[in-house]
């Protein structure tokens, strides 16, 4: 072994820098899946009758399915009935009117987790037209969402989607589960009958949203689920950008996130959604982390609107994730750029679906997936051109990256044309890490890790320039800091 | 030999040519120079009939006879030659292949006989060698792997072959370095007679040193906004698009 | 017609079968009844069966017409006549000293093949139902033994003929063919298949050992009421070639699966296939290329020309055990569209445990170049004429890579007698 590689083992003994768990006194659900703790959370929120019934119809359906066992990852079942589904800091009030009401301890660890809730703070330091609004989700709550009322001046509704519910209920009922239908697969099925919190966002026709919108999703209590549901709707010529983060304490036991994210983008609207994934993946032996199977997928319902995903994921024990775009306008267009980073014994099977229904529809997918020690890499894809997607194109580019010798990286992409004016055209490769590329590093003053990290954001240079700039910065560290200790 | 008469071309909705007019009596050699955008492609491949490329008004005669409506293929066998500004790669098509395949069909569609294999061979080879056309290039499928220099010597293969009555040239020196260039021109200059006439569609002065224009006509913004003689390319090699239009306009 | 194919009743002969057989025999038969019963007739719920359901195409009466076509010889070759899966000696021409009736391999107790017969890619074997079938119903065939050192002097013709009126013989016939090859060994074949099989299967087993170098060129040539299922699995140990060509016009239900296990160093699979398909046919390519060795290379190049309201798939995966550093495999399908109801689905599926390997694959589908369509068009050259020759040089591409000058003949005029069958097709916008 080369003392480069020695360094870097050495560097790997650092410890995921979200691990810590808060000390937040909690309240639960009894533990387990029924009809009752599905009756319990619905109270806990005042929903309506409708909602209510929704999730039972759900409830009902997922009990007859079955867990879907065609993706390429292993890992024990998960005991459905094991589980609490729904955590929430205890309060005397249900939900802060402003961040002075907020737990102290819980802004504490949005602090330590390098997300400020407090406007003036955010304020402070930050050009206006960087301001980026959170929402704050923790556990199965949202505790805080920020510059509510400038977003509201713009007309823009961002809220967590307990409070839509009581609030903006024809727009709910419109949209949600149109997009992903309640009977779509177990997880969103379960999903449907138990998600406790997320968020909400409505741009009116023509506007264009003044800041970033974002949601900070933080797992702390143990032995619980996460099933937060997203519904983001841009109505005629509208635009979003939308930032998704993710974090959870280091615990040996594997926790399980089930979300469901819908999209609706009417004509010519444009919704930008880009994920940073950093949930615990577990230790170097493969003992914890999370679970993370998630349905997200956009419609692009209107003539000229464009859904664009763009996501790096680093965390997870298991990710099952394949967030997808159904190109129904005419000219709508669909972006899937993703990097996949796996290292020790992750497993990830990701990528995406681009169902071309509308004439002249786009897609386009960039996918790089990087494995490392002795983890697993799927990419797994669809793209359909249906007989009336005359003039569809898309493209798609995935590669994969291998480092180590214990690694495994696949490739599975569906490619289904009925119409013969579509064109497709897709390209793959796998490869290791360049030594050449390597050495030069190394020959010229740059240490192994450091090497590493360089070349694997160059290899994933064309995704990284599609975040937002507030994301980029932070999402090339974590690219480097996911791979220590797997170069050797 | 060619008339355009006040032509309006759209392209994907958006309309490139307006108004243009032109006319290019035979054994003539005319000029159409422009900046980027003026519409010399779209003036290119409306003549030769491209899909997309729709006339909304005005009108397009060669040899007296209304084109606007013919295929690309009956234009060609009525006489009329575009060479591609970046000709077609067609891998598993043999140039031999092609050129042959191209004189039956245009000699089909004008009722002549088609050349015997030994007619045509010797045809072939003696317009190859003095375009420094090798055989190894004939055997290759067409234009694959082709550098550019052997691109635009293969266009002007053709043009020897198919003996066209106008051969509209588009931006031929792109991509050639001046062996290159010269090695094209001479072949064309060599075809220059009473019967045939050319457009030259170029953004430089450079290739009409070698292929010496009649006419010299200023495209832009979708017209002719000046014409004269090869003395106009000098003056916009010298002062400069914007001045000359400037002038014009 | 209407009768229901129950995996009771393509099984129904099977015991029949043992009698006479040896009891080496007798247990590899059982075993595949057994994995048959148990695993069905796959249906598209089996994730490899997706986009070829063959229960649905068993159970649906078969429509299609079948036309003359023009005679597939090859000159000087050896010949192997199968009569609807039954092998004709007086019409076969075989080389003498190296062929072997199933039958006789079969009762032999102490063959030498028994270590082979149905052992071939036995980690590609596991969990397949149509194996197990045609092991449980296998009577007809031979095994081809070429001694080490020694090349089989002229190619091999393999001729399945497929009678029409067979159609409705739905309990299936089902040949088994091995060739081994032995260190350095050379052998060259051209099997084909014509007719309307009411359900057939074919399974032939390579065994290439060290150097050993084999030419394979299949061409389906079937009927449009036609059912087959044909698997070629093979063994490519150190140093040894596989090189294929896979011509296929599609069927009622037509699928051909390639299995190749590369079992040593410096291996070499390198498959092209075209297939043109119309009507309302069906085609299936499928390849499973193992890399389990070091310093091992591939290759699989497909084509496919598609009108009517067929449907085809094309399923190339490229598996790299952990042990296969240096493995280099490349794989590319392309499918032309010319008509509006034609259906293409292609998965090339890449699964990799080794880190030192350079694998790609690449896919594309749509109409005709339009640009080369328009440059041949100024040309002179007219619309219907330019199409064809755009189509034929598609194709060529694929035939290109046919070494033998005589082979690629055979499937060059193949490819020529479809396109003028189907000339409207092709050269129409539809």
């Amino acid at each position: 072994m080369t003392q480069e590689m020695e360094t870097l083992e050495e560097f790997a003994g650092q410890k995921y820098k979200y691990g810590f768990v808060s000390d937040i006194e909690s309240e639960f659900a009894p533990k387990g899946l029924s009809e009752d703790v599905i009756r319990f959370i619905s109270a806990k929120k005042d929903e309506p009758d409708w909602m209510l019934d929704w999730r039972l119809a759900a409830y009902k359906r997922w009990q007859a399915m079955r867990e879907p066992d065609w993706a390429k990852l292993h890992y024990p079942r998960v005991d459905f009935d094991d589980l609490y589904y729904y955590a929430a800091p205890k309060s005397d009030k249900t939900s802060p009117k402003s961040l002075d009401e907020v737990d102290p301890e819980l802004l504490e660890t949005y602090k330590k987790l390098g997300i400020p809730l407090s406007e003036q703070e955010i304020l402070a330091g930050v050009e206006p037209k960087n301001r980026v609004a959170v929402d704050a989700v923790f556990d199965s709550v949202s505790v805080v969402t920020t510059f509510k009322e400038t977003l509201e001046e713009a007309g823009v509704i961002f809220c967590p989607i307990s409070e839509a519910i009581s609030k903006y209920p024809e727009l709910v009922q419109k949209y949600l589960g149109t997009v992903v239908p309640v009977t779509d697969n177990f997880y969103a099925t379960l999903n449907s009958a138990v998600f406790s919190d997320g968020s909400f966002v409505y741009i009116p026709e023509g506007v264009r949203c003044p800041m970033e919108l974002s949601t900070y999703f933080r797992i702390n209590a143990s032995n619980t689920g996460q099933f937060e549901r997203t519904l983001i709707i841009a109505d005629k010529n509208s635009y979003v950008s939308y930032l998704e983060g993710c974090t959870a304490p280091q615990r040996d036991e594997n926790q399980l996130h089930a979300a469901v994210v819908e999209l609706v983008a009417l004509e010519g609207a444009e919704i930008k959604y880009s994920t940073v994934q950093n949930w615990y993946p577990g230790d170097e032996t493969g003992k914890g982390g999370i679970y993370n199977f998630v349905t997200k997928r956009g419609d692009c319902r209107g003539d000229h609107s464009k859904i664009s995903w763009t996501q790096v994921e680093t965390g997870s024990a298991i990710t099952w994730k394949y967030p997808s775009c159904i190109l129904r306008g005419e000219n709508s267009q669909g972006e899937f750029y993703s990097i996949a980073i796996t290292n020790n014994y992750q497993q990830a099977d990701t990528g995406t679906k681009m169902i071309h229904l509308g004439k002249n529809t786009k897609s386009r997918i960039i996918s790089k997936g990087i494995s490392a020690g002795h983890s697993q890499n799927t990419y797994r894809g669809l793209v359909r051109m249906h007989s009336k997607a005359d003039g569809a194109r898309n493209f798609t580019q995935c590669d994969s990256l291998l480092m180590g010798s214990d690694c495994g990286a696949h490739t599975v992409p569906y490619i289904e044309s009925r119409n013969r004016s579509a064109m497709i055209e897709h390209e793959a490769t796998t490869s290791k890490i360049s030594e050449d590329q390597l050495f030069y590093c190394l020959s010229r003053g740059i240490d192994a890790e450091e090497a590493v990290a360089l070349i694997v954001n160059g290899f994933c240079k064309d995704v990284l320039q599609q975040l937002p700039m507030e994301f980029a910065v932070e999402a090339q560290k974590l690219v480097g800091i996911s791979l220590e200790g797997s170069v050797g | 030999m060619l008339e355009i008469e006040d032509l309006h071309v759209s392209v994907q909705d958006k309309n490139i040519l307006k108004g243009l007019s032109l006319t290019v009596p035979a054994g003539e050699v005319h000029a159409i120079m422009g900046p980027n955008g003026a519409g010399k492609s779209t003036t290119s491949y409306t003549l030769a009939g491209r899909e997309g490329y729709e006339v909304t008004s005005g009108a397009i005669r060669f040899k007296g006879e209304d084109f606007v409506d013919l295929p690309p293929e009956e234009r060609a066998a009525k006489g009329m030659f575009l060479a591609f500004q970046s000709p077609i790669e067609i891998p598993g098509v043999t140039s031999m292949n092609f050129l042959k395949t191209a004189v039956n069909a245009q000699a089909r569609s004008r009722g002549e006989k088609e050349p015997t294999a030994v007619e045509f061979l010797k045809m072939l080879r003696e317009a190859a060698k003095k375009l420094n056309v090798t055989e190894d290039m004939l055997r290759r499928p067409l234009n694959v792997g082709f550098s550019g220099g052997e691109k635009k010597r293969n266009e002007v293969l053709q043009m020897t072959l198919l003996k066209p009555s106008l051969a509209v040239l588009d931006e031929t020196d792109s991509g050639l370095d001046i062996d290159a260039l010269r090695l094209v021109a001479e072949g064309v200059n060599a075809l220059r007679c009473p019967e045939r006439s050319f457009l030259v569609i170029t953004h430089y002065q450079r290739l009409l040193d070698y292929i010496e224009p009649d006419v010299v006509h200023i495209l832009a913004g979708g017209r002719i906004v000046k014409s004269g003689d090869k003395t106009l390319a000098r003056q916009l090699e010298d002062q400069g698009y914007d001045a000359v239009i400037g002038q014009a306009a | 017609m209407g009768e229901i194919i129950s995996i009771d009743r393509l099984l129904k002969s099977a015991s029949a079968l043992q009698t006479g057989t040896a009891p080496w025999a007798g247990a590899l038969r059982e075993q595949g009844r057994e994995k048959f019963s148990r695993l069905g007739i796959p249906d598209r719920r089996r994730e490899s069966w997706k986009y070829s359901d063959l229960a649905l195409a068993l159970t649906k009466a078969p429509k299609g017409t079948s036309v003359s076509r023009v005679p597939l010889a090859l000159d000087g070759s050896y010949l192997a006549v199968f009569e609807n899966g039954v092998f004709d000696a007086a019409r076969s021409k075989l080389p003498a000293d190296c062929i072997v009736p199933l039958a006789a391999v079969l009762a032999d107790s102490a063959s030498p093949f028994a270590k082979t017969l149905g052992q071939i890619n036995g980690a590609e074997q596991t969990g397949h139902a149509i194996l197990g079938l045609n092991t449980a119903r296998m009577e007809e065939g031979f095994v081809l033994r070429i001694p080490k050192g020694e090349t089989l002097s002229n190619p091999l013709h393999i001729r399945f003929n497929w009678p029409a009126e067979e159609t409705a013989d739905v309990d299936g016939r089902h040949v088994r063919l091995l060739v081994e090859l032995e260190e350095g060994a050379e052998a060259t074949i051209l099997e084909t298949h014509r007719g309307t099989p009411g359900f057939a299967t074919v399974v032939t087993e390579l065994r290439l050992a060290q150097t050993a170098k084999l030419t394979h060129v299949r061409i389906d040539q079937l009927g449009g009421a036609s059912r087959q299922t044909a698997i070629t699995l093979g063994d490519v140990s150190k140093a040894a070639q596989y090189k294929g060509f896979y011509l296929s016009e599609g069927g009622h239900f037509c699928r051909h699966e390639a299995l190749f296990e590369l079992t040593g160093d410096n291996a070499n699979v390198e498959i092209d296939g075209a297939f043109l398909v119309t009507g309302e046919s069906h085609c299936d390519n499928t390849t499973v290329i193992t890399h389990a060795a070091p310093h091992t290379t591939s290759r699989q190049a497909f084509r496919g020309v598609l009108s009517g309201s067929s449907k085809s798939a094309y399923q190339g995966c490229v598996k790299v055990r952990p042990e296969a550093q240096k493995t280099n495999a490349y794989q590319m399908s392309r499918a032309l569209l010319l008509s509006r109801e034609a259906r293409i689905a292609t998965k090339p599926e890449l699964e990799i445990f080794a880190d030192d390997v350079k694998c790609s694959h690449g896919a594309t589908a749509g109409e005709l170049d339009m640009d080369a369509l328009f440059f041949l068009r100024t040309r002179g050259i007219p619309e219907e004429e330019a199409r064809a020759m755009l189509v034929e040089a598609f194709l060529q591409e694929a035939l290109d890579t046919i070494e033998r000058a005589d082979l690629r003949d055979v499937a060059a005029g193949t490819i020529t007698d479809w396109l003028s069958l189907h000339a409207t097709e092709v050269t129409h916008a539809g």
